[in-house]
């Protein structure tokens, strides 16, 4: 992982995606943060459009429920495809209901987060992706 | 049961049969009895006849020895004294044997009888009276025993039988032994005629021959036989003719009455319209018993068929009139099970519909509650996080009245968001299906209690997990369960000294008894009636706890078939017991 992570935040809400950008910022100053507000943009900036060019992150965040494509199928095409399936994922959601937790765990999440997220949550998060190490609390 | 046919080990034989073998057989036995016993007397008469001859015989020649022994030859010594020579021997007038013997042959000559008499003796004087081995073997049984005189049988010679008789002969006395000694004392001319090797050195007492008379019993056995066989015949004509007229006799006294009942008894067998038919009266006593009692049976036999016939027929309207009867309950109990399946079948599908309306409308609810406890929480998330970035990036700004404002605004943010979350809870859970399996209560206490220890600013608390806990429920909501409780007791101690939280198990007569306890602030009377309250609030921030959570919790132990009470001493000590049953809970 490189010094400075890219971080891939996929988030609808522009309020849910200020909080959770400001929690970001003050745990990680330097993390490059990129805001897609659908799962089809995240799914091109992480795979590539008709140019082939693709972006690349280090980290995502995944709210649950997303319009076009919610998160869950987000998440199975990241997992599907050779270039994407190792990335780590954080799935962001209201609730906690144990069937969200539990499709998210089968679909490859690493964490379940309730929003908003909190500057300890992201703190852990950043300090167990950077090292490898077994899954802290809350990880599906 | 009635037997209409009597069963044999053999087949029965014809009475007339039977009968008539029987009288023939006892003719036969009569027969033959009396014919062994007139042939068994005859040949006895036979005997004695032939005895009678033989003694006759011996008694003629005995009388001739005595006459010539004591008249003749006396008569003829006298006679001849003085002119007879020393040496003269005559046999003809001086031995009597000798003219035995003679009158003998002359004997056979004439009468050629086949007769037989002779004075055997064992090396005879003459030898024409040697004696034979039968006639030997006497003379030694003599001499053995002096008590023997005679001994007589038949005996078998060159094919022809007779009846013999052996009588003791001459015995050797003083006055014999002069010509039956020594040669040298016999007279010369004895000497010269016989030689003087024959009949010499006898002894005295010695007897040295016997009489041997053979009477011959061809021609008397042949007569014997033919009256046998004459008599035999007779006597079976006779038997013919009594067998023959008890045959008739038997024929029309005895078999031809029970020829009449058979043939009546196979006609009435035959035909029931002949049920009741006499037989006519026999001429004997005791067939006409039997005839007596046959047309008893007979009559009998018609009015017991009458007597039942006119039952079956009264019961046969009586049949016709129950069957009718069960016809018509039969209809209508098949139209009664037809209405009630048609009812099932009409509940089935109205329970049906109720099933899938409300398994609709659960769904519905399922997700409108879903929907609107996500939305919901989504705004007051979002509520809270503009409120701490207010706290945090504004804080010089809003004063103390201003932070005191957002941490009530944080708290009843938090209850609704607890509230929320327990009513998703709930709504989830009402639905779940309960997978039962054997769950280690001990070691999930110990792992939900070091994740809540591991929280941020969380105090070390003193924890006692019993050992070996362990109870049958759904692994994921009991893990909810146990989680509401002990996240309850980590609240309730979060302001005492020296906080601790107690896991135990108490063995009852119902199951296990399980046991949260902590040392926390505990809770009031008031507060009693709504710890299970789902949306209760807490007046105090010091009581945050109860509400959705023990909710969860209660329901669902209810879903387990259990139940959860609870008592706290304020200050003190809080417990929560429950147990869990086998079956499914509302």
């Amino acid at each position: 992982m490189t010094t400075f992570p890219r971080i891939l935040l996929v988030e609808d809400d522009a309020d849910d995606a200020f909080l959770t950008q400001r929690i970001i910022r003050q745990s990680c100053p330097d993390c490059q943060v990129t805001l897609k507000v659908d799962g089809d943009e995240a799914l091109v900036h992480l795979h590539g459009g008709e140019d082939l060019t693709a972006e690349r992150a280090d980290l995502v965040l995944l709210d649950v429920r997303l319009p076009v494509i919610d998160g869950i199928k987000v998440l199975q095409t990241i997992r599907q495809q050779e270039a994407t399936a190792h990335l780590p994922v954080v799935m962001l959601s209201s609730s906690d209901y144990h069937r969200d937790v539990e499709a998210a765990r089968r679909a490859g999440a690493t964490y379940y987060l309730r929003k908003p997220l909190t500057r300890e949550e992201f703190s852990r998060v950043l300090k167990e992706i950077a090292i490898p190490s077994p899954p802290a609390s809350n990880r599906p | 049961m009635f037997r209409f046919r009597q069963q044999h080990s053999i087949a029965p034989r014809s009475l007339k049969g039977f009968f008539g073998l029987m009288i023939v057989g006892s003719l036969i036995v009569a027969l033959l009895g009396v014919v062994a016993v007139i042939k068994r007397q005859q040949r006895q008469d036979l005997l004695v006849e032939a005895e009678t001859k033989a003694r006759i015989l011996l008694d003629r020649n005995l009388a001739t020895h005595h006459y010539f022994n004591q008249r003749l030859k006396p008569e003829l010594f006298r006679l001849t004294d003085g002119k007879r020579p020393a040496e003269y021997f005559d046999p003809v007038w001086m031995s009597s044997t000798y003219a035995i013997r003679e009158i003998d042959r002359e004997f056979q000559r004439i009468n050629g009888g086949g007769y037989y008499y002779k004075e055997s003796a064992i090396n005879a004087r003459t030898p024409a009276n040697e004696a034979d081995p039968v006639e030997r073997e006497f003379i030694e049984a003599l001499n053995r025993d002096p008590k023997l005189e005679s001994r007589s049988g038949i005996r078998t010679i060159d094919g022809e039988r007779y009846f013999y008789y052996l009588r003791r002969g001459e015995v050797m006395e003083e006055g014999c032994l002069r010509c039956h000694s020594e040669p040298a004392r016999a007279p010369v001319g004895l000497v010269t005629y016989y030689g003087g090797e024959r009949s010499f050195h006898r002894t005295m007492g010695e007897t040295i021959s016997v009489i041997s008379i053979r009477v011959p019993l061809a021609t008397a056995l042949g007569n014997a036989n033919r009256m046998t066989w004459q008599l035999s015949l007779l006597i079976l004509l006779i038997l013919v003719l009594v067998f023959a007229v008890q045959y008739w006799i038997s024929s029309r006294i005895i078999m031809a009455p029970l020829a009449a009942i058979r043939q009546k008894a196979l006609a009435i067998a035959s035909n029931d319209e002949q049920v009741g038919e006499l037989i006519p009266a026999a001429t004997s006593q005791e067939l006409d018993e039997v005839v007596s009692a046959f047309n008893a049976m007979s009559i009998k036999l018609r009015q017991g068929m009458e007597s039942l016939e006119e039952r079956v027929h009264s019961r046969t309207d009586e049949l016709q009139v129950a069957n009718v009867r069960l016809t018509q309950e039969v209809a209508e109990r098949q139209a009664a099970e037809k209405r009630v399946w048609q009812l099932n079948a009409d509940l089935e599908e109205r329970v049906q519909r109720r099933t899938a309306t409300l398994g609709r409308v659960y769904r519905e609810l399922e997700s409108f509650n879903y929907s609107v406890s996500h939305d919901l929480r989504g705004s007051m998330q979002r509520i809270e996080g503009y409120g701490r970035a207010i706290l945090e990036d504004c804080r010089q700004d809003l004063g103390e009245k201003g932070g005191h404002y957002l941490d009530r605004l944080f708290f009843s943010l938090g209850h609704m968001d607890r509230v929320l979350a327990g009513m998703a809870a709930l709504s989830e859970i009402s639905g779940a299906e309960i997978h039962r399996q054997e769950v280690d209560l001990s070691i999930m206490a110990r792992e939900i209690l070091g994740e809540l220890q591991q929280l941020p600013g969380e105090r070390q608390i003193a924890i006692s997990v019993a050992d070996g806990m362990t109870a049958v429920g759904d692994r994921r909501l009991l893990r909810m369960a146990l989680a509401a409780l002990l996240e309850n007791a980590r609240k309730s101690v979060a302001t005492v000294p020296h906080p601790s939280i107690t896991v135990a198990q108490e063995p009852s007569d119902k199951g296990s008894i399980y046991e949260v306890r902590d040392n926390g602030a505990g809770f009031t009377e008031k507060n009693m009636e709504r710890l299970f309250d789902p949306i209760a609030s807490s007046a105090s921030p010091l009581e945050p706890f109860g509400g959705a959570a023990l909710a969860v919790a209660r329901r669902i132990i209810s879903l387990h078939g259990g139940s959860i009470t609870a008592r706290s001493l304020p200050g003190q000590e809080t417990i929560f017991s429950f147990t869990l049953g086998e079956g499914v809970g509302e």
